[in-house]
């Protein structure tokens, strides 16, 4: 690893409801280091996209973001705290250092431009150029994205465009300005599966050839399998797990990654072999939230009086590798 | 004031779905041809029905021509000539076929061909609704956009609060009103007409504002000005107060969008995002409702035009109804429709312009 490139500390994002507010992401911290691929995984409503949203800083208020910092080295070799920047500033950071990729490419891009007219926007807002050469720029990303006529797709409507077609054009977009970090939230679970791994492949080869960094966020341990260099696992609001790709496939001692493990969806296998497992029950409302560990009344190695009262802190169960449970050393997949 | 998109069906929706970037402009003729085949059908239905209306008025077309004075010889000898004895089909395919040439014959008040007291009034109306709309959308627009970015906020409460007062605002009442301040008590704007006697500028396409400037005359054009300011701020109320409520309605819902998230995320700046991505795209429903205002103005603007005195097709009618000048009711009744179907023609045909895709899907 060259250094980190982006360093969370103690993010924690609250949104007010009307019984009360919420805390979408409790104290959570990771980093991220140059050129590193981290996957974030989580059942649906764990905080993935408002960990990501909140890096960008794209929370809409009423939403509340905390940090005790989110650092930031830019281009220039600077570290800047993200959340201490003022809007102008964290402009600049957008799209320039930090980019980011939704899952709907269907509604993520605008259906009124074309899009070149959306690629050539965000280069012209980052660098001085012109719109001739920034739309040899778009062109030269469609085309670095296996788009075929790259040339005619900028001028198409996104609605013409089938969805891998689009989720590449919004890759080509968000990587247009070169950024060093690059987020991808679920950018291929809208995909069928042969287009996803077509994705997949592309996004781990421009990695390589940008030099840039990834936050991909998936509900799929298959896909993370696939790309990870290290995965962080949360679970409603908080990391639960964290530790190499490796460390975490090879030994989880998290009750809750070995569900997810179990849920993964395997290619060949048989239809008839019936719906995969799924981790019994369902995600905690994060308004009641359980006592003690929040996974407790879904999880089999559950220890009534030791579970229930005491919220697990992260542990170290090899070196690099946290979880949060208590009963981590009786724990196997 | 939740209101729907206007749903499109028929051929267009198929269009909608079925556009393809290089079928667009072959579809696109195909689709108007459609709309002016529709218009034709919708022509001959008001026709039928304007018919059929004064068919069973009591008394006939030729007493009513004679009036009191019409002795029964008289009375026969016109109705052969008119060629009421013939079956109502016939009479029927008669009066098409002269209205196809613009001739529905005389009016019986003016003497005038009836054709020809429509066309004198329409353009009155038209400049009349376009003043109006023109205010209604430069102020109702904006006003929308402004709520939209403080939800709840002051700025916000005062246009919903104002705006639904404007919904619901009497336009007589209103007109009085505006007519008594400005006109009668402060005697800054005049109180009715189109201009003072001896600024009438030479009719040439009978709007007197572009009439005046055509004419070349500042102080024909000021006066002209000056007499459209009351009708057109008094028609222009409720349009204005619909306009900005959807407005903000719009904008609202188009900023929760992905795609706009993906512009923040682009590093745009706020006024970028809100212009060129909330409300470039919030602009599809807009312009439809402006669009069905223009319509709804164009035949409602009677009110106006009988508090402002104004020679506008609206009164035309009515005095006409009143009079049971038929042939001015019937070429009026045709004439409105016509411009209806047509104003929404052009509105559908702007959603192409705005709206690529055509259609959400
Ligand atoms: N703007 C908001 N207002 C209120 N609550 C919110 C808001 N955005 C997110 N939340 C809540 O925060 C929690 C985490 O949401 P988040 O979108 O981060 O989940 P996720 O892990 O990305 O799930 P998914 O896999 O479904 O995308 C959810 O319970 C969600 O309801
Ligand atoms: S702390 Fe207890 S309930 Fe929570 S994951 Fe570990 S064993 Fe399961
Ligand atoms: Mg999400």
């Amino acid at each position: 690893m060259k250094g980190t490139l982006l360093e969370v500390e103690n993010l924690k994002v609250t949104f007010p409801t009307e019984e009360g507010p919420i805390t979408a992401v409790d104290d959570l911290s990771f980093t991220v280091g140059r050129g590193e691929t981290l996957v974030i995984v989580g059942e649906s409503g764990s905080g993935k996209s408002v960990t990501s949203l909140a890096v960008m800083g794209l929370i809409a208020p009423p939403g509340r973001v905390e940090a005790r910092a989110i650092r930031l080295v830019g281009k220039d070799g600077r570290t800047r705290d993200l959340s201490r920047l003022p809007e102008t500033e964290m402009r600049q950071i957008r799209g320039a250092e930090i980019a980011m990729i939704f899952q709907e490419p269907m509604t993520s891009l605008n259906p009124v431009y074309t899009i070149g007219e959306q690629i050539i926007e965000a280069i012209r807002f980052h660098e001085t150029m012109s719109r001739r050469a920034a739309r040899a720029r778009a062109e030269e990303m469609l085309r670095l994205l296996g788009i075929p006529e790259p040339r005619r797709r900028l001028d198409a409507y996104p609605h013409q465009l089938s969805g891998g077609m689009r989720q590449r054009a919004m890759i080509g977009m968000a990587l247009s300005c070169h950024p060093s970090l690059l987020i991808a939230d679920e950018p291929t679970t809208a995909l069928d599966v042969t287009v996803q791994a077509q994705i997949l492949e592309l996004i781990r080869g421009l990695q390589k050839d940008f030099g840039m960094a990834v936050i991909f966020i998936t509900h799929n341990l298959g896909v993370a399998a696939e790309i990870a260099d290290r995965i962080m696992v949360m679970y409603a609001g908080q990391v639960v797990e964290t530790g190499s790709a490796r460390a975490i496939f090879r030994g989880t001692r998290l009750p809750y990654t070995i569900g997810l493990m179990r849920s993964v969806p395997r290619l060949g296998l048989d239809r008839d072999s019936g719906p995969l497992p799924a981790i019994q029950g369902n995600v905690p409302d994060l308004r009641r939230l359980p006592k003690g560990c929040r996974f407790h009344p879904r999880c089999s190695w559950f220890e009534p009086g030791l579970c229930d009262a005491k919220l697990p802190p992260l542990e170290a169960c090899e070196e690099g590798h946290l979880v949060r449970c208590l009963r981590w050393r009786k724990v196997h997949a | 004031m939740p209101l729907e998109p206007r749903r499109v069906s028929g051929p267009f929706a198929r269009m909608r779905t079925s556009l393809s970037w290089r079928s667009d402009r072959s579809e696109l003729w195909r689709y108007i041809g459609w709309r002016l085949i529709q218009l034709a059908i919708v022509l001959i239905g008001v026709s039928i029905v304007v018919f059929f209306t004064m068919h069973v008025l009591p008394g006939d077309v030729a007493m009513l021509l004679l009036g009191d004075r019409g002795t029964a010889e008289q009375l026969a000898k016109l109705r052969l000539q008119l060629g009421l004895d013939q079956p109502v089909v016939v009479q029927y395919l008669r009066f098409v076929l002269a209205a196809a040439h613009g001739d529905f014959g005389t009016s019986l008040t003016s003497n005038r061909a009836a054709f020809d007291d429509v066309s004198t009034a329409f353009p009155v109306t038209l400049q009349l609704t376009l003043a109006a709309l023109t205010i209604a959308t430069v102020i109702g627009v904006p006003t929308g956009v402004f709520a939209s970015l403080r939800p709840g906020r002051t700025f916000d409460n005062l246009a919903m609060t104002f705006t639904l007062f404007g919904v619901s605002m009497p336009i007589f009442w209103l007109g009085l009103m505006l007519l008594l301040a400005f006109g009668a008590t402060l005697d800054w704007l005049p109180i009715g007409g189109l201009s003072e006697v001896g600024m009438e500028p030479p009719r040439i396409t009978g709007m007197s504002l572009i009439d005046a400037a055509l004419a070349g005359s500042p102080s024909m054009f000021w006066d002209a000005l000056r007499h459209l300011i009351l009708p057109a701020c008094t028609l222009a109320t409720v349009p204005l107060a619909f306009i900005a409520r959807i407005t903000r309605a719009e904008m609202l819902a188009t900023a929760t969008q992905d795609h706009v998230r993906t512009a923040r995320a682009k590093g745009l700046p706020r006024a970028r995002v809100i212009v060129g991505h909330v409300l470039r795209n919030a602009l599809i429903p807009i312009v439809t409702v402006i669009g069905l205002q223009l319509g709804l103005l164009l035949s409602g603007a009677v009110l106006t035009e009988t508090i402002f005195s104004l020679p506008g097709l609206g009164r035309l009618m009515v005095d006409s109804i009143l009079s049971r000048d038929y042939p001015v009711v019937q070429a009026g009744a045709l004439f409105i429709a016509f411009v209806f179907v047509l104003v929404n023609l052009l509105v559908d045909l702007s959603y192409t312009l705005l709206d690529p895709r055509i259609r959400r899907a």
